[in-house]
């Protein structure tokens, strides 16, 4: 067994810990406004936008997320013979589309959960469709989904550590190469505690927020 | 004048004539009580005027617009986006379940309309709403939560809301039905005060006693069409119709 040297150790497992927050606050920036238009594309009238829409959320939530990553990340080579971006960012793509499907259905069941009775007050006062939709409606939407994004912000975190199928440099695969190298289970630990530390500051962040929303109910 | 004008309105959903030649008109200051069994028609009648659901042919003219009419061909006809949204706004409505927004003040419940609809400043519409919050009754309520207050209270509030957008005519669905008897009289009390100041109101109602004492007219209705119309002592004590009869006959007997 090879002594670790603990330093070295922990400053590249540090270095893998950025990696894999540029991929849960990147996927973020994606996912987030995407998983809004899919809601819309998911509740729309139309069979023409609401069909295909169905059909992509049951693709990305119905399949592993891995395969996901292997696909968008070999795919442009093994179909098309032509080099796709850089694995950090195929992982960004796959990884924002992802979890996209997943936000959408939270936004969804949020949104039509709001009383239908809202939506008439609201058109009864005059408010156009937008200012209905921002005013009125989305302020709730975020009160009612915010106990469930939690757990999918929480899931992300871990969720990250797939990048490493695809040889992204983020903490899990640090880990994973260095306890093979050392043959010792200390890297996984340190990196338990490192996604527990994350998930930490994920879960605090959340409580405060439903705190912070509470100054009203919904009756 | 007339604020409201209803002419042969013909709604069905499917086979189901839901309203059948419905015709009236509200003049301005006139209280008029629509009542009626369950599933007559009288809410549908007001989600029509409310413009909630579309006809299938007749005329709705409000104010002296045009809301919808009738082409020679038989098919209702809309006025364009903009002036059916101008004549929403000559229309207040108070819903059975009150409505409020849960995430607004009741203040801002109040002047939010005024303010992104109309276009006034907060300062106005603050003014406006505070001042209807004390003929209200609830001008210490201004800063809490519909869900701090009670039902009674926050029906108040929404009548409120309904008012600071000043419109020509003030529409009720059933306002009291989700209250508890004690608290129907509170807002009993302010629409006697609006009838008072002569707004001009719509009130669909099973309050038989309070139609009959506040309303200039009461409308009967029973299945889609208006059995009888007329003032309240004749409607209530000399119906010239079977139905109507039957029906006051049901509700004295509880």
């Amino acid at each position: 067994m090879n002594r670790i040297n603990l330093p070295l150790l922990l400053s590249s497992m540090v270095d893998g810990m950025v990696v894999s927050l540029e991929i849960f606050f990147l996927t973020l920036v994606i996912s987030l406004p995407l998983g809004l238009v899919l809601a819309a594309g998911r509740m729309s009238k139309i069979k023409m936008i609401r069909w295909p829409v169905q059909l992509y959320l049951l693709i990305m939530r119905g399949t592993p997320l891995m395969l996901q990553l292997l696909f968008f990340f070999y795919g442009p080579y093994y179909i098309f013979g032509i080099r796709g971006a850089d694995r950090f960012t195929m992982a960004i793509i796959a990884f924002g589309l992802n979890y996209a499907a997943y936000f959408a259905e939270i936004y969804r069941g949020g949104i039509e959960s709001v009383a239908t009775g809202q939506h008439e007050a609201a058109a009864a006062l005059g408010f156009t469709r937008s200012q209905k939709f921002f005013k009125i409606i989305l302020p709730q939407v975020i009160k009612k989904i915010t106990p469930p994004m939690g757990n999918e912000f929480m899931t992300l975190v871990k969720d990250t550590a797939l990048a490493r199928i695809i040889a992204v440099a983020e903490l899990f695969h640090i880990a994973e190469t260095a306890a093979s190298s050392a043959v010792s289970v200390i890297p996984f630990v340190i990196a338990g505690i490192f996604y527990l530390v994350m998930n930490f500051f994920v879960g605090q962040g959340f409580l405060y927020a439903e705190r912070k929303l509470s100054y009203y109910k919904i009756v | 004048m007339a604020i409201l004008e209803v002419k042969n309105i013909l709604k069905a959903f499917g086979d189901n004539n839901v309203l059948n030649d419905i015709s009236f008109s509200v003049g301005a200051g006139e209280v008029v009580a629509i009542i009626g069994p369950s599933g007559s028609g009288k809410s549908t009648l007001l989600r029509c005027i409310n413009q909630f659901e579309t006809i299938d042919s007749g005329e709705i003219i409000i104010d002296g617009d045009t809301m919808v009419h009738t082409d020679e061909s038989g098919c209702a006809v809309y006025a364009d986006k903009a002036a059916l949204r101008r004549m929403r706004l000559k229309i207040g409505l108070v819903f059975q379940n009150f409505n409020l927004f849960p995430h607004f003040s009741v203040l801002r419940n109040v002047t939010e309309a005024p303010v992104s609809v109309l276009g006034l400043s907060k300062r106005e519409a603050t003014d406006i709403a505070m001042k209807l919050l004390k003929k209200m009754g609830l001008e210490e309520k201004a800063s809490q939560y519909p869900y701090q207050l009670s039902g009674g209270q926050q029906q108040r509030v929404s009548i409120a809301r309904a008012m600071a957008l000043s419109p020509k005519i003030l529409f009720f669905d059933e306002p009291t039905s989700a209250l508890d008897p004690e608290l129907t009289g509170e807002i009993l009390k302010v629409i006697r005060a609006l009838a008072e100041a002569k707004m001009t109101m719509v009130i669909v109602t099973h309050e038989m006693l309070f139609a009959r004492d506040v309303a200039d007219k009461v409308i009967f209705m029973d299945d889609g069409v208006i059995v009888e119309q007329g003032l309240p002592n004749q409607v209530f004590d000399n119906p010239k119709e079977e139905r109507t009869r039957q029906f006051l006959l049901r509700y004295s007997q509880g």
